[in-house]
């Protein structure tokens, strides 16, 4: 008996240690590569803590792979946008400006009933008052609604609220993004006069964000350094 | 980058380990291995007194030399060939030739299996 819980607090702490050193990422939303992780781990940890017959260490070695391997790719994904883009998939559009795309839902299997049940549950449940609906990486549906139906702000209240559109990601981590660009129907060469206006390069841009009407907020690698945590 | 380190240093320290367990296990099943061959020359040769300390011998060995492969090796395979090397002993006592050369098959067997199972070979990995 005692074996027994002296093996359970081992690989209790020890899944407590793998989950702090994968960092917050596992305690969120899932990426693909998380999930596999998170499943494998708890049943790698169950069955050598029941069978008093296995080596503790047939568990544990196992555990420590999952976590290493789980730090390096997310860590080359990091690095390596393409990685990304073939582990987690990129952000899709299933609505654009206010229109449903068919064949996104279908190529993403997400149901209208899927849609309509991801917008209710962010309190939106008029599916003409959202632009913008994103299916993300993780699975879950972000939605961005028509100026005239998103909550008034302070700044909103002192007057008129303009249709400004998403504000959406162009520069991530100094790599432009195809995807972004698309989305708020930008060109290079307005991403390079904003680089210009700014005096900063490419690579010097922590993020950029550019709204359809070509407002944009941007925040160098220098400006973000105190964000790292 | 520092996880990516971490990583690195995680996966090499496993590596090790199964290199270093590996090893260690071959080395004392080829000792155990080693001292059967022995057993079954003196046994040949017709040494009773012999055959029986060696018999002995190689149970006491059995359970020095696997007493670290039980932290990677499952349990229930060790003690399988455990209880032969006592049953190899106990058939010299009692004066039983053929269960001895059952058992002493049995053993060699089974040591051959404890050789074979930290091996990363195709047909273990898969």
């Amino acid at each position: 008996m005692s074996i027994s819980v002296i093996r359970t607090i081992i690989l209790y702490l020890l899944i407590v240690l793998a989950m702090r050193i994968m960092g917050k990422r596992q305690l969120g939303e899932l990426q693909p590569t998380e999930l596999v992780v998170t499943l494998l781990l708890s049943d790698l940890a169950s069955v050598p803590m029941q069978d008093n017959g296995l080596p503790l260490l047939n568990g544990i070695l196992p555990i420590l792979v999952l976590v290493a391997m789980e730090l390096l790719i997310s860590g080359l994904m990091l690095k390596l946008p393409s990685l990304s883009r073939l582990i987690s998939g990129s952000p899709v559009p299933i609505i654009k400006d206010g229109h449903v795309d068919k064949k996104a839902m279908q190529q993403l299997r997400i149901t209208v009933d899927d849609l309509v049940e991801s917008l209710r549950q962010q309190d939106i449940f008029d599916l003409q008052q959202v632009q913008y609906a994103i299916a993300e990486t993780n699975g879950h549906i972000s939605a961005f609604c028509y100026p005239r139906f998103q909550s008034a702000t302070i700044g909103d209240v002192r007057g008129d609220t303009e249709d400004t559109g998403m504000p959406v990601v162009v520069i991530s981590d100094g790599r432009l993004s195809d995807w972004g660009m698309t989305l708020c129907e930008l060109k290079k060469t307005h991403v390079q006069k904003i680089l210009r206006e700014n005096h900063c390069r490419q690579e010097e841009v922590f993020l950029l964000t550019v709204t359809k009407t070509g407002d944009y907020f941007l925040l160098t690698h220098e400006q973000a350094k105190g964000d790292n945590a | 980058m520092k996880r990516l380190w971490l990583a690195g240093a995680l996966l090499f320290m496993v590596a090790a380990l199964c290199v270093v367990s590996a090893t260690y296990q071959r080395q004392q099943v080829t000792l155990l291995i080693e001292q059967l061959d022995a057993l079954e020359t003196a046994y040949r040769a017709d040494e009773k007194q012999k055959t029986l300390h060696l018999a002995r011998q190689l149970t006491t060995d059995y359970t020095t030399r696997t007493n670290w492969i039980s932290c990677f090796m499952n349990h229930e395979a060790l003690a399988a060939a455990g209880e032969t090397t006592v049953a190899l002993a106990a058939c010299l006592e009692e004066d039983n030739p053929e269960e001895f050369l059952l058992e002493t098959a049995k053993l060699r067997k089974q040591l051959e299996v404890l050789y074979q199972a930290e091996l990363p070979v195709w047909q273990n990995i898969l």
